[in-house]
């Protein structure tokens, strides 16, 4: 019972760095535009996709592969700013962009399905072998997988970086201002457009990066982006938009709770209780666990 | 009233719709006689649609919510009816009332827990909602046959009596459709889409009308799900996919969100679209899904309003993008420059208007607050007696307007207490609107692309006794209310001075005129007390006459009023009593002769060395503004 628990709570944190470093992403074009980009899941999924591809179908080493990728995700994130997002920002009605981002995640999500199943075969999946030197340990019973392990680090590495960077850098300070006051910052001498992109771009790097470093753990699957992108909002959530240190706990929180949903109940169960548990965390806490009241008007 | 800018809003139907209806039942008549059993089958389909996706017009156009669970609650009203059928043994009236029942109730329970998250939120949510579905679907087997569902016999209808049921329902949903959109429900969803903060400034629950809009939505998906085993003699969890949920939605973009034609128009090519695409190009399933993502966001970027919106703007139906042009704008404010409307008349107008109202007496004491660590308003007190015109002034950064944020309700003090006639006030700024306090905006907050009629109409709608659904089922108490409504509108209008350009949308209006739109739209809610914050800032001479003359005319009808401004003059022509803040605190108050001369005011404004070579406020300032 005891190595169930331990078990479940290790496989937990293995998971949630996933949620983590995909609600970091999420969180970080939030934290500039007040947009949630719902192609971030799909953009995380391509950069798995093409790192395999590149890898295993054509040859190219691994770590050439991986920079390849994020490159282009980066390429596709931006170009999501400058066609889908900017343009829509001045209409009238202020939900435009979760509808041009939702076009850009169906447009990504079914272009490499049909990539990936007009070739030898009819999946939408590829197999992801394992890139890191080493095996599984197993410290009395408790199962250490490298592979998540390594997606844990990342993700708390991006949280530095994008904690520093926010608070740091002119940069990052003025991405900040632009999320609190676009006019305001504009006024100010802030490039709001270059600042835009700029979140963008920086937001399709975690997807890259996530991409490359989750790739062992999920396998590359086209029509996984949605589901990516739910439990990385979730995450985001939980932990209290848009605050990095509560993007970083709230994916293991939520890694937490599938994990043990997963070891004692049936696994059909995880999408409804995970929806369940983002909504009572919300009803108690409605900003999240690490989030701050906002202003009223 | 002649213009024929009010005349669209008014109930009578026009011979143009007529026309429209009777060639449309004539087609739903003979559709079955002229086409193939297939494309009958198809047909059906696309007026089951229907039914969905004005329910989600509703939601996504006039909320501005989305969606993307329809397929998820068609899914549950799909399996409602099976399992009242397979379980209870009822028919489908029954098992249909029990579909709708169940989808509203989800509905509601997700609106209220995810609306607050924002709409992103809502969508992603709602997104997985067939996942869920589905896995309760797995769960339940023994209920609901699982994923392979149940078989629902569809009872005694041919292909075309399914026809004429299914079309008719989509008929009877779209005029109610119609009808709830040209509700004062639907002007309040409208104003909560645009500005929760303007809602909440006329008395409307942001939260409450989405929450409903959202409950209608699932209720007509879950209809559109229980009527869907009639088409198919059985339910199953492959009929409702995530696709279906994504071309619902891009059936209200594509046709025109917010429009009334948008949902039939979206429904009819996109059933014809993949019809064309599988029986032409052969095409499966996944490069329609693609085609779906490039339509959906090339409309959202490029046509946000839609095919219906597109047509409208070629057709130049709209008044103020045709004939009514900016140059005849132009010559209209010209006029009004030249020729004031009559203030004694206008007066009697606003007396009439607002007859029985009782101005109320507006009390705050103590009234602190703090941003952060710098503190804002330090325990002020001030009160506006009834049928009184108080002013504020105080120079920039004094803290006015924050001390009428308090007062509406918009922002919470850390300290004192807000009383109206003695009652002490708590709770949510709509919830203070609904008490008798109005307000208007340093910026006006207008709902741009409406017309003005339609933006003052939303403040008339504020003392509506009828209820909602009494509207949108247009039983005749709410049919006189609506029809005195437009009356009410007119006279508003006329009384402020804007009735000749009532078709014109406000956001085209010059300054000066949407100030008074604002005004008069706060006016129209016949508020116990009105507070204008910077009502003349930008205005011209004439027009700040024009509204001065407005001003009057609310007090004489007995109205009070608290008045911001930054023109001196102004305000001490207009006001009984002014009270001064300078630097959160009040430092002067009294009649406008004491505060010309009050020390403490000439100091904060002129700076102690000037002011005592000036010897006080000029007693008859030029026009200008005195900033701090």
């Amino acid at each position: 019972m005891i190595v169930r628990m331990v078990n479940a709570l290790v496989v937990g944190v293995e998971q949630g760095g996933i949620y983590s470093l995909v609600a970091l992403g999420l969180v970080t074009v939030y934290s500039a535009t007040n947009v949630f980009n719902f192609a971030h899941g799909d953009l995380v999924m391509a950069s798995t996709v093409l790192t395999v591809v590149l890898w295993r179908s054509f040859g190219v080493p691994i770590v050439l592969a991986g920079a390849a990728s994020v490159v282009g995700v980066v390429v596709l994130g931006a170009l999501t700013e400058r066609i889908a997002v900017r343009p829509v920002l001045g209409h009238d009605t202020s939900t435009g962009w979760i509808l041009s981002t939702f076009g850009v995640s169906i447009i990504v999500s079914t272009s490499f399905t049909i990539a990936l199943t007009n070739g030898t075969s009819p999946s939408t999946q590829r197999f992801f072998p394992s890139y890191l030197p080493f095996h599984g340990w197993s410290l009395g019973g408790v199962l250490l997988d490298p592979n998540k392990l390594f997606v844990v680090v990342v993700a708390a590495i991006v949280a530095v970086l994008l904690v520093v960077f926010l608070r740091r850098t002119n940069y990052g300070r003025a991405l900040r201002a632009v999320a609190d006051d676009r006019e305001g910052a504009a006024m100010r001498g802030v490039p709001v457009a270059r600042i835009s992109l700029l979140s963008f771009v920086i937001g399709a790097a975690i997807a890259g990066v996530t991409g490359v470093v989750v790739g062992p753990v999920t396998q590359a699957d086209a029509g996984s982006g949605a589901a990516l992108v739910l439990k990385g909002f979730i995450a985001a959530a939980v932990g209290g938009i848009p605050s990095i240190e509560g993007a970083l706990v709230g994916g293991v929180v939520l890694g937490m709770i599938e994990s043990f949903i997963q070891q004692f109940t049936n696994g059909k169960l995880i999408d409804p209780i995970s929806l369940a548990a983002l909504l009572l965390v919300l009803s108690i806490r409605p900003n999240g666990l690490m989030g701050q009241r906002g202003r009223i008007v | 009233m002649t213009g024929p800018a009010s005349a669209p809003q008014k109930g009578a139907v026009r011979p143009g719709t007529l026309v429209v209806g009777v060639l449309a039942a004539a087609a739903v008549a003979v559709a079955p006689h002229v086409v193939s059993r297939f494309e009958l089958y198809t047909i059906t389909l696309g007026a089951l649609y229907v039914i969905a996706v004005v329910g989600l017009n509703i939601l996504v156009g006039h909320a501005g919510v989305i969606s993307l669970g329809t397929a998820a609650f068609a899914m549950v009203g799909g399996y409602s009816v099976g399992i009242a059928h397979a379980q209870w043994g009822v028919g489908y009236p029954l098992g249909s009332v029990f579909a709708v029942i169940v989808c509203t109730a989800v509905g509601v329970a997700t609106a209220l827990a995810a609306l607050r998250l924002g709409a992103f939120a809502i969508a992603v949510v709602t997104l997985a909602y067939l996942n869920v579905a589905t896995a309760i679907v797995t769960l339940t087997t023994s209920i609901t046959g699982g994923p392979e569902g149940l078989r629902v016999p569809r009872t005694g209808f041919s292909d075309a009596g399914l026809w004429y049921l299914i079309a008719g329902a989509a008929a009877v949903a779209w005029v109610l459709h119609f009808t709830t959109v040209r509700s004062p429900f639907g002007r309040a969803l409208n104003a909560s889409r645009l500005s929760p903060v303007l809602a909440s400034s006329l008395g409307v629950r942001p939260m409450g009308v989405k929450i409903a809009a959202f409950a209608i939505s699932a209720a007509l998906a879950g209809l559109a799900g229980a009527l869907y085993p009639m088409i198919n003699g059985r339910v199953n969890t492959s009929n409702f996919d995530v696709s279906l949920s994504i071309l619902l939605v891009l059936m209200v973009v594509l046709g025109g969100q917010a429009t009334m034609a948008g949902p039939v128009v979206g429904a009819a090519v996109l059933t014809a679209v993949p019809y064309v695409l599988t029986h032409v190009f052969k095409e499966n399933g996944n490069r329609t899904a693609l085609v779906y993502g490039i339509f959906l966001l090339s409309t959202v970027v490029l046509f946000p309003s839609g095919l219906v919106g597109m047509a409208t703007t070629l057709l130049h139906r709209h008044p103020s993008r045709s004939h009514r042009s900016a140059g005849r704008l132009g010559a209209i404010a010209e006029e009004a420059e030249r020729g004031a409307s009559d203030p004694i008349e206008q007066s009697a107008q606003i007396s009439a208007l607002l007859e029985p109202t009782q101005g109320a007496r507006l009390e705050a004491a103590g009234i602190s607050v703090s941003f952060g660590k710098v503190p804002v308003l330090e325990g002020v007190a001030l009160r506006v007696q009834p049928g009184e015109v108080h002013g504020l002034i105080g120079p920039n950064g004094s803290g006015k307007t924050t001390f009428l944020n308090c007062l509406s309700g918009f922002l919470r003090a850390q300290g004192g207490k807000v009383m109206l006639d003695g009652e002490s006030l708590a709770g949510t700024a709509a919830g203070r609107a609904r008490a008798g306090i109005a307000r208007t905006f340093q910026q006006p907050i207008l709902e741009a692309s409406a017309s003005a009629f339609a933006n003052l109409q939303t403040g008339v709608d504020a003392n509506r006794k009828s209820r909602a659904l009494a509207y949108v089922l247009r039983v005749p108490s709410a049919r006189r209310e609506a029809r005195l409504s437009v009356a009410t509108t007119d006279q508003w209008l006329r009384a402020v001075g804007l009735d000749d350009v009532a078709g014109y949308e406000a956001g085209h209006l010059p300054p000066g005129k949407q100030r008074l739109l604002e005004v008069g739209r706060a006016m129209a809610t016949r508020p116990k007390i009105l507070l204008l914050d910077e009502p003349a800032a930008g205005l011209t001479g004439q027009e700040i006459r024009q509204l001065e003359a407005v001003i009057r005319a609310a007090q004489a009808a007995g109205m009070s009023i608290l008045l911001i401004d930054h023109h001196v003059d102004f305000v001490l022509r207009l006001c009984d009593r002014i009270t001064v803040f300078a630097a959160g605190s009040v430092i002067a108050s009294g009649s406008p002769d004491e505060i010309r001369s009050d020390a403490a005011v000439i100091d904060a404004y002129l700076g102690g060395r000037r002011a005592a070579s000036n010897g006080g406020l000029p007693p008859q300032p030029a026009r200008g503004e005195i900033d701090g």
